[in-house]
């Protein structure tokens, strides 16, 4: 096989491997990010942010699509919306719950620890989009308005509409 | 930023990935470009099934090219069915619409209790002699039940006659109760663009009469293995949203895709990209290394294979054969014997592919049929590898249901003691096809407990 078959999970407890793991890990400086070569293919919603936040990092990045334009990534078709354990229907969502929740779904065939940093990050997600600009429904007073999705028992998902993707 | 160009192959540079072969779509002009690190973000495999809530154009090349060159490939029968689309009308379709999951919010699934009654207007029958099924059986969770249950529970309502609509492969999601309590302005504020699409392709008026929905293949759980730091055993390629495999287990969760995507693109890797990085510097590989002009002959000879037959059939009829196919053997209920039966006919079909299909046109110009035809002839390879690892999970967990192992109550029964495991495949032969090799990732859970699903 070539190269190595490790899933590489920090040791530690559950809830510190991600800081602890970002702590550790290497960094490149300033000066030499604009060395590199990031090669991105695909320009949906994971591959447009990180070939946008690379490329904000200073990496020179090559980004690739099959669509006429980026913005025709299939992500765009997404209807429901998006997790994150905000809390702030105060209805007993924390990180915990999210992870629970989908390691729960996904019957216990995914890894703890990646599942929990997703669960960790969720509420990051949610501030970038709004400080993008992206227009997610709200309450009358101006609140972000959540729904609920299969699989949860408390309303996290934000959405924008039936077009929440876009 | 290059847009209309695909990547057909990956290349390795002493055991790193480095670079990408692609073709212009709109010229056809195969170019080469290198880079110090490679990051796959290419989606699902969806449509291998040939009808799926997936764009047309959503294949596996990228990550099945990768396979091929040596990355694993982990899961690949973790297929999630979704349960809330617009059923099939006819043979002729060619993808499938979704109806977000948001909808089961405030939208009752239910169909007849007697078969006789499906026939009838949904108006005319009254509330005693309706099944809102998912609600009997899930009360705790009700319409919300997770995907891969609530299309399984369609699927047995419908098996057993009480299915709705010309093909009796439906069921009503039924919004008169929400309109009753909210208005229909406020569900026209929810979901309003949801309803117009529904209008658009059914001809009928939601807010009047419930829609039919059925489930349709919408996702793929499955994908290229990663580490921690989502990249691959191959270094230097590094794979992340849909792609991966990483996250999503057996069945995902509504509005957990967006979520993934965007946590791997602004949160993850920028973090531990750097990983590999750091050991990296200066060492890009000049584009005119031998291993390049290798990987861009094989794309070029490949190409020319694809163009060179002057068979009968065309792209889209074999495509159909091995979509349904895997429909039938490989979707929401799958067993030992219906997965022998595939993995018998997916070789002939293959065969079948490479002496008799029909692609037009040449290589350097615009060629939606080569573009097809292409990924058509990967997908063919990638539905054996997709059968064997459903094969070799003798178990049933979330979306991966077989039909051996159930409970009384027909909910999926794992095995935990053999199974709590990743199955990694790798390409073995040389280029040709041969039994992939399995490599297994024990699942260590510190924190959860684990358990027998349950949603009631």
């Amino acid at each position: 096989m070539i190269g190595a078959f490790e899933s590489r999970v920090p040791s530690g407890p559950l809830m510190e491997k991600w800081r602890s793991h970002k702590d550790h890990s290497k960094l490149v400086a300033p000066n030499n990010r604009r060395k590199f070569e990031i090669i991105v293919v695909g320009t949906g919603l994971a591959g447009g942010s990180a070939a946008a936040t690379l490329g904000e990092l200073g990496y020179n990045v090559k980004s690739f699509c099959y669509q006429d334009s980026p913005r025709r990534a299939h992500s765009i078709a997404a209807q429901g919306g998006i997790n994150a354990a905000k809390n702030y229907q105060n209805d007993g969502d924390s990180v915990f719950r999210l992870f629970y929740d989908t390691i729960k779904g996904g019957d216990f065939r995914s890894r703890e620890a990646n599942v929990y940093r997703l669960a960790e990050v969720s509420n990051l997600i949610i501030d970038q989009c709004v400080e993008q600009g992206v227009p997610f429904a709200r309450e009358y007073g101006g609140l972000l308005a959540n729904r609920s999705f299969g699989g949860a028992q408390v309303s996290r998902t934000f959405y924008a509409r039936g077009q929440t993707g876009q | 930023m290059f847009p209309q160009t695909e990547m057909l192959d990956i290349v390795m540079v002493d055991g790193h990935a480095k670079g990408i072969i692609t073709r212009s779509l709109v010229t056809g002009k195969i170019e080469r470009h290198v880079g110090d690190a490679v990051v796959l973000a290419t989606g699902g495999y969806g449509n291998v099934f040939y009808l799926s809530t997936n764009a047309r154009g959503c294949n596996v090349t990228a990550t099945y090219r990768a396979y091929k060159k040596g990355a694993l490939f982990a899961n690949p029968c973790f297929t999630q069915i979704h349960p809330t689309c617009i059923p099939v009308a006819g043979d002729y379709q060619s993808k499938l619409t979704l109806m977000s999951e948001s909808l089961r919010n405030d939208g009752r699934v239910w169909v007849p209790k007697r078969r006789e009654d499906c026939a009838k207007p949904p108006n005319e029958i009254p509330e005693a002699d309706r099944d809102y099924y998912l609600e009997r059986k899930y009360p705790s969770f009700g319409n919300l039940a997770p995907r891969d249950i609530a299309s399984r529970a369609a699927k047995e309502v419908c098996d057993e006659g009480r299915g709705v609509g010309p093909s009796g492969r439906g069921v009503y999601l039924d919004f008169a109760d929400a309109i009753k309590r909210l208005g229909e302005n406020a569900i026209r504020e929810r979901y309003g663009n949801l309803f117009e699409i529904y209008e658009k392709i059914t001809g009928e008026n939601a807010y009047k009469v419930p829609m039919r929905i059925y489930p349709a293949v919408h996702y793929t759980m499955g994908g290229l293995w990663v580490d921690y730091n989502l990249m691959s055993n191959v270094p230097g390629l590094h794979v992340i949203g849909e792609a991966n495999f990483s996250d999503h287990g057996a069945n995902r969760l509504g509005a957990s895709a967006l979520m993934q995507g965007l946590a791997d693109g602004y949160f993850v890797l920028p973090y531990t990209l750097p990983n590999y990085l750091a050991g990296q510097i200066n060492k890009r590989p000049s584009i005119d290394h031998s291993e390049f002009a290798k990987a861009e002959e094989e794309v070029r000879a490949r190409i020319q294979r694809l163009l060179s037959g002057s068979g009968k059939r065309s792209v889209d009829s074999i495509h159909r054969e091995l979509g349904l196919m895997l429909w039938d053997k490989c979707g929401m209920a799958r067993n030992a014997e219906g997965l022998r039966e595939a993995l018998a006919r997916i070789p002939p079909l293959r065969e079948e592919f490479w002496a008799n299909v029909n692609v037009p046109g040449s290589g350097e110009e615009f060629n939606q049929s080569l573009e097809r035809a292409g990924r058509v002839a990967d997908f063919l390879e990638f539905a054996e590898l997709m059968c064997t690892d459903a094969l070799t999970r003798d178990e049933s967990c979330g979306g991966h249901f077989r039909e051996e192992h159930q409970t009384p109550d027909g909910e999926a029964r794992r095995d935990d003691e053999n199974f709590a495991s990743v199955f990694a495949w790798e390409f073995e032969g040389n280029g040709q096809i041969a039994p992939p090799k399995l490599h297994r990732e024990p699942l260590h859970f510190e924190t959860v407990q684990l358990s027998q699903r349950s949603y009631k």
